[in-house]
């Protein structure tokens, strides 16, 4: 089996939000009001964490996108009561929207706060409706929702592999914010492939993982010339 | 079925949470109700190459089409720009294109102006009302009444709507997007009234003076992948970046050095870096022996004696001197020369970022002068001007005597006979000249892609000047603020549903031309504004419509490309193979037209998504150098000749122009890059900080305020939704008593607006920075009363010498609301 | 149960005869239902495809004069859905006709035989039956390969 895996280089992010956009065009995630926002109730699937540090005039900002980190070792499956949550084969993590309860116990759980509940019934001005992605469901008030790496889009790249006969390829499944990186900071993959650039950066001196202390292993790789908060680095 | 809520699910399933099998799953009670698909779309599912239009950039994108609705756009693979990569605007175009506050039909005001209340018109009506005004200002002989506020970007549109002004007679084609002062200084220097070109890609080193490089300018795409390529992937030396600003802005953050600075002394500190290079001879002395004019002291043909650049600077801009005006240490400035004389190759840019004060046009030559210290003009990695798209030359017209009277007419944003604007005509003048009637009155409007009442400071002079104007036409998609003012709105088709091309932002010395195809048929009854004005030349009729026959927009496209495909150079986008191929054949001399037919050229050009020149040829000296001598000026005789010019027109003399023109130094000093301090109008203690209105990628479009998605994204890196903020120094809060997130207003001698304080240690503590582009009081329902708009409080002012807009020394107080 | 859950009777626009198309006239699915083979979708028959035969009248048929009246106005014919699929249940036609072999009477029955347009689908398709058959043939049961 693949090892899905997401690299992102910090040194060339610029902190321009198209992979949060991108994502919430690919997977409907439904948009707040200002109210909605205010109470942090907005739902992005992959953020731009950004950190501003020092003082006037020594100061730097930091951009992290941060979308799921897929974990090898979810926190956020074990609390799941229903079986909502869980890592499927592809290692994935899983959320079954007409599965899940809503209980919020898998977004405490995680330690990376990329799971997302619904607050409010999302709806769309019904001009809008036409640009939904057809691949993706649209969810409903009361149940959590998450960064599937585009599960959608693995599904259909097996479809197209099987159709032609062969094995899935390198590029044949890109999440969506991957795909639209201007700055080309973030790339996919399998990490078991030897020959995957995933699999090369993975190995560089620059990579780290966050909060990999936890035992989380996770399977999303940033890459960073300077010290990030004392992450292990190779 | 029987009907179960989650409640009583929870309860099935308790107790048996960890031993929870797949194949309960299977158990036909336990799935809740859902609804179902009623109907049965038509999956059919098309990618289709077109070109993105949210802001100037010109991607290339593939629209994924399901079932008739655009579900997506991916950034075009093969488009040399973005190479299949969109930014947060580009995503964000389905909710542009599916906005419900769309205007869906032509509209006729009714009741009072800018009242607001509109009835429906047919397509018909609107043509025949605007041919029958216009048609009656030719029988008048007042052709010169029409003005055009034309928004229009680099492409065939500009062209068309200056064939509609010439054959119908007036002279009035306004360009609301006026060049910036960097463009001026090409001209100044070079002769060249046209952006610069640079390549990052081949740079080694960045002295951006402001520049929002990742703050949304040009090719915002275009410019993250050349940031990414010299962060991690070029081999060999990395590049470095600076920028000098005073904002912490994004380019600023992602820079390898920030060096804040004073507002308005960008060009003082360019001068001292000027004076290190000099005084140290790290210049290209080569290049400035050979090829400028006014380095060195020089005498002319009548034997009078001039200042050099050279002696101007080392008289002028000692470092520590410049380092009092600008507040960058004596250090600084020493060591970012002699990195910058020491790279190969570096670049000196800026933008209006740098350039709208009231002494950018000084401050732009200023800093251009050190790409001629340099000596990297239209050199690998330096400054180049783009060559231009081959387009075909439409057929001359012939104007009958009503249009050839017309367009010799003063324009109406004239400043000749005026104290304003030697090199640009201000937006301001138009206002002013509409109200006043002088020297004739305004009877017909068109606004095309602008809302110059949200995007200027001019809110009430240019609200006032349409008011007094009877027949004001909109093209907008929106009611905007400009919209609500005009009498007639006729609503253009949304991009992705129309025929457009799109000549990209020049990123290096190539030209790359976007072919927009409509990807989905229009959604409502809008019209191709391209298309309007030839129906509405054809209803005049005459030389009017004999100059503009073709039946729509997409022919005229057709036939101007038809000149690309002749001149059998560049190539239709293509795999970056086939593309380095064909390069390296053309560099050769040899043609590779691969179409057997300019049908079948037009077909795939359309299908790729556009062309591109393939690769710029350096050191084309004679082109570059279009001055009078024909070399790099330090001495500018063009502006020389523009105040002599206006000296004579207006019977003063040169001295007296440069003080009506508010510039301050006189003499040869005056025709040289040179710095003079910003005026300011208050006094520091009544108005402490400057009020910084900065630009950034997300709101880099004129409708990205009523898009969900940039609501939710824009403010994100200060932790803001939906709304404006202010940027203030943590210290500088603290003596005010003001908490981050609290509400304050910031109040300029012309008005005040409430917004949120957000505390940065990137902050200047002299200067507070309020997004531009939210704060609409139009637009939609998204935009609406979301934020405060800066534009509101910015004192009107210009840059005499250009008559350019000053955006960034508005001087305000701030206090708690 | 997965599909047509609602229970309400299903009337077609034209009562339309499969076995005379398929069976009599040995047309392929494909052949109305283009996408099958290549898309998740089936595709729906465009009113253009059924004007490729009747254009001029094959039978006496007032249905058959139907599709002309439909193509003459410009409009698509409003075919209803008989067999539906909840928005959170991802089916790619392709991976199981293609693929994995499926055939479609596996989950359509014999709506090839059918004379006139049944009211209801003739298998009720249930997540049971899909998972049995995943089990049976030893694809996926993972949740994410069906729901989305």
């Amino acid at each position: 089996m693949p090892k899905w895996a997401m690299v992102i280089d910090l040194d060339k992010c610029t902190g321009c939000e198209a992979c949060v956009v991108a994502c919430k065009a690919e997977n409907n995630i439904p948009f707040s009001d200002p109210e909605q926002a205010a109470l942090g109730r907005s739902i992005g699937w992959i953020e731009v964490m950004t950190m501003i540090e020092g003082e006037y005039p020594q100061v730097k900002t930091r951009f992290i996108p941060r979308p799921c980190m897929q974990c090898d070792n979810p926190p956020c499956t074990k609390v799941c009561p229903v079986f909502a949550t869980y890592k499927n084969e592809d290692g994935l993590v899983a959320q079954i929207y007409e599965r899940c309860i809503g209980c919020r116990y898998c977004t405490n759980a995680c330690p990376y706060t990329v799971k997302y509940f619904n607050w409010f019934e999302p709806s769309w001005p019904t001009e809008m409706q036409r640009s939904l992605n057809p691949d993706v469901s649209t969810r409903s008030k009361g149940v959590v929702e998450k960064c599937t790496f585009c599960h959608h889009r693995l599904q259909k790249a097996k479809e197209v592999a099987k159709a032609e006969k062969r094995d899935l390829r390198e590029g044949d499944y890109v999440p969506a914010c991957v795909q639209t990186c201007p700055a080309a900071a973030m790339y996919f993959g399998d990490l078991d492939d030897p020959q995957s650039k995933v699999r090369e950066l993975s190995k560089n001196s620059r990579a780290f993982k966050l909060l990999e202390d936890l035992g989380t292993e996770p399977k999303v790789i940033y890459l960073t010339e300077g010290d990030w908060y004392g992450a292990r680095k190779s | 079925m029987q009907a179960m809520n989650r409640r009583e699910w929870i309860k099935l399933t308790a107790g048996a949470v960890s031993g929870l099998a797949l194949s309960s799953c299977t158990d036909r009670k336990l799935v809740p109700i859902t609804s179902f698909e009623e109907d049965w779309p038509d999956y059919a599912e098309k990618w289709i190459a077109s070109a993105c239009m949210q802001c100037e950039g010109g991607c290339g994108v593939l629209a994924r089409v399901v079932d008739g609705g655009v579900v997506k756009l991916e950034g075009n693979p093969l488009h040399p720009i973005n190479r299949g990569r969109l930014c947060p605007l580009g995503q964000a175009a389905p909710q542009l294109l599916y906005n419900p506050d769309r205007i869906k039909t032509p509209m006729k005001r009714v009741g009072g102006k800018g009242a607001n209340k509109w009835v429906k018109l047919s397509w018909d009506e609107a043509i025949q009302t605007i041919a029958d005004n216009l048609t009656d200002l030719r029988q008048k002989g007042e052709p010169q009444s029409l003005v055009v506020f034309d928004g229009a970007r680099r492409g065939l549109m500009q062209n068309l709507v200056q064939r509609f002004c010439d054959a119908y007679g007036t002279p009035n084609h306004i360009n609301t997007n006026q060049p910036d002062g960097m463009t001026l200084a090409h001209d100044l220097a070079q002769g060249l009234r046209e952006p610069f070109a640079y390549e990052f890609e081949k740079t080694e080193y960045v002295l951006s003076f402001g520049c929002g490089l990742l703050d949304g300018w040009r090719s915002p795409v275009g410019v993250a992948r050349a940031y990414g390529y010299l962060r991690q992937e070029r081999p060999g030396a990395k590049a470095k970046i600076v920028q000098v600003e005073r904002r912490f802005s994004t380019t600023a953050a992602r820079a390898d050095e920030w060096v804040p600075i004073n507002p308005g002394t960008e060009g003082a500190l360019a001068l001292g870096i000027a004076y290190v290079l000099i005084r140290e001879d790290l210049y290209d002395l080569e290049f400035v022996r050979e090829y400028t004019l006014g380095f060195d002291d020089w005498k002319d043909e009548q034997g009078v004696t001039h200042m050099g650049f050279k002696t101007l600077v080392l008289r002028d801009y000692r470092p520590d001197d410049v380092s009092g005006v600008t507040g960058v240490a004596v250090d600084t400035i020493i060591r970012l020369a002699k990195e910058f004389a020491h790279s190969k190759p570096g670049v000196a840019i800026a933008d209006a970022n740098a350039t709208s004060f009231s002494n950018g046009t000084y401050t732009a030559l200023s800093i251009h002068a050190l790409n001629a210290l340099k000596g990297n003009i239209d050199l690998p990695g330096g400054v180049l001007a783009e060559e231009p798209v081959p387009f075909k030359p439409l057929p001359e017209i012939k104007p009958d005597a009503v249009a050839e009277r017309g367009v010799t007419m003063p324009r109406i944003d004239s400043g000749q006979g005026t104290t304003l604007g030697l090199l640009a005509s201000p937006l301001e003048m138009a206002a002013a000249n509409i109200v006043s009637t002088k020297p004739y009155p305004v009877r017909v409007a068109f606004f095309y892609n602008s809302n110059p009442l949200f995007s200027t400071v001019l809110e009430s002079r240019l609200g006032q000047a349409l008011d007094s104007v009877p027949l004001v036409v909109s093209f907008s998609s929106f009611l905007d603020e400009t919209a609500q003012h005009a009498d007639l709105i006729l609503p253009d088709h949304s991009f992705l549903e129309k025929w457009q091309d799109s000549i990209a932002p020049p990123l290096s010395g190539t030209p790359v031309l976007s072919i927009a195809q409509p990807v989905i048929d229009p959604l409502y009854d809008t019209m191709h504004t391209g298309d309007f004005l030839l129906k509405l030349g054809a209803a005049i009729g005459g030389t009017v419509a004999d100059a503009l026959a073709w039946g729509d927009f997409k022919e005229l496209l057709k036939f101007s490309v038809e000149g690309i495909y002749e001149a059998e150079r560049g190539a239709v986008f293509s795999e970056l193979s086939d593309e380095a191929y064909l390069r390296e054949m053309q560099q050769r001399g040899w043609a590779t037209n691969e179409f057997s037919s300019y049908d079948e050229f037009w077909e795939q050009l359309v299908a790729k998504g556009g062309w591109s020149g393939l690769y710029h040829s350096y050191g084309r000296w004679g082109k570059v150098l279009n001055t009078p001598s024909h070399k790099f000026e330090f001495y500018s005789q063009r502006l020389k000749g523009e105040l002599e010019t206006r000296a004579r027109l207006n019977g003063k003399s040169v001295d007296g122009v440069l003080e009506d023109l508010s510039v301050e130094s006189r003499g040869d000093t005056a025709l040289l890059p040179h710095f003079e301090p910003i005026k300011t109008r208050v006094s520091d203690s009544d108005y402490p900080f400057f009020l910084n209105p900065f630009n950034s990628l997300a709101l880099a479009s004129a409708t990205a305020a009523n898009l969900p998605w940039i609501q939710e994204t824009a403010g994100d890196h200060v932790g803001v939704k939906w709304d404006s903020w202010a940027e203030i120094n943590p210290a500088t809060a603290a003596e005010l008593g003001i908490e981050d997130g609290e509400s304050i207003w910031i109040e300029s001698q012309r008005g005040r607006l409430k917004t949120k304080a957000k505390l940065h240690p990137g902050s200047m503590p002299s200067v507070v920075s309020v997004p531009s582009g939210l704060g609409h009081k139009a637009l939609g329902r998204w935009a609406k009363d979301r934020g405060s708009n800066p534009n509101s409080i910015i004192d009107v002012d210009h840059d005499g010498l250009s008559g350019l807009p000053v955006w960034f020394s508005t001087r305000v107080k701030i206090y708690k609301a | 149960m997965i599909a047509s859950s609602s229970g309400k009777s299903i009337a077609q626009p034209i009562a339309f005869n499969h076995k005379k198309h398929v069976v009599e006239n040995e047309l392929e699915c494909s052949a109305c239902h283009g996408l099958f083979q290549t898309s998740a979708h089936a595709g729906r028959p465009t009113t253009d495809t059924c004007i490729l035969c009747h254009e001029t009248a094959l039978t006496k048929s007032p249905e058959e004069e139907k599709v002309r009246q439909y193509a003459e106005r410009g409009e698509q014919i409003p075919w209803r859905r008989l067999f539906k699929l909840p928005p959170h249940v991802y089916f790619s036609h392709q991976t199981h006709v293609v693929s994995g072999q499926v055939e479609c009477k596996s989950c359509h029955g014999n709506i090839a035989d059918s004379t006139s347009p049944p009211s209801k689908p003739e298998i009720k398709l249930t997540m049971a039956r899909c998972i049995d058959c995943h089990k049976s043939r030893r694809v996926s049961t993972d949740c994410l390969a069906c729901h989305r």
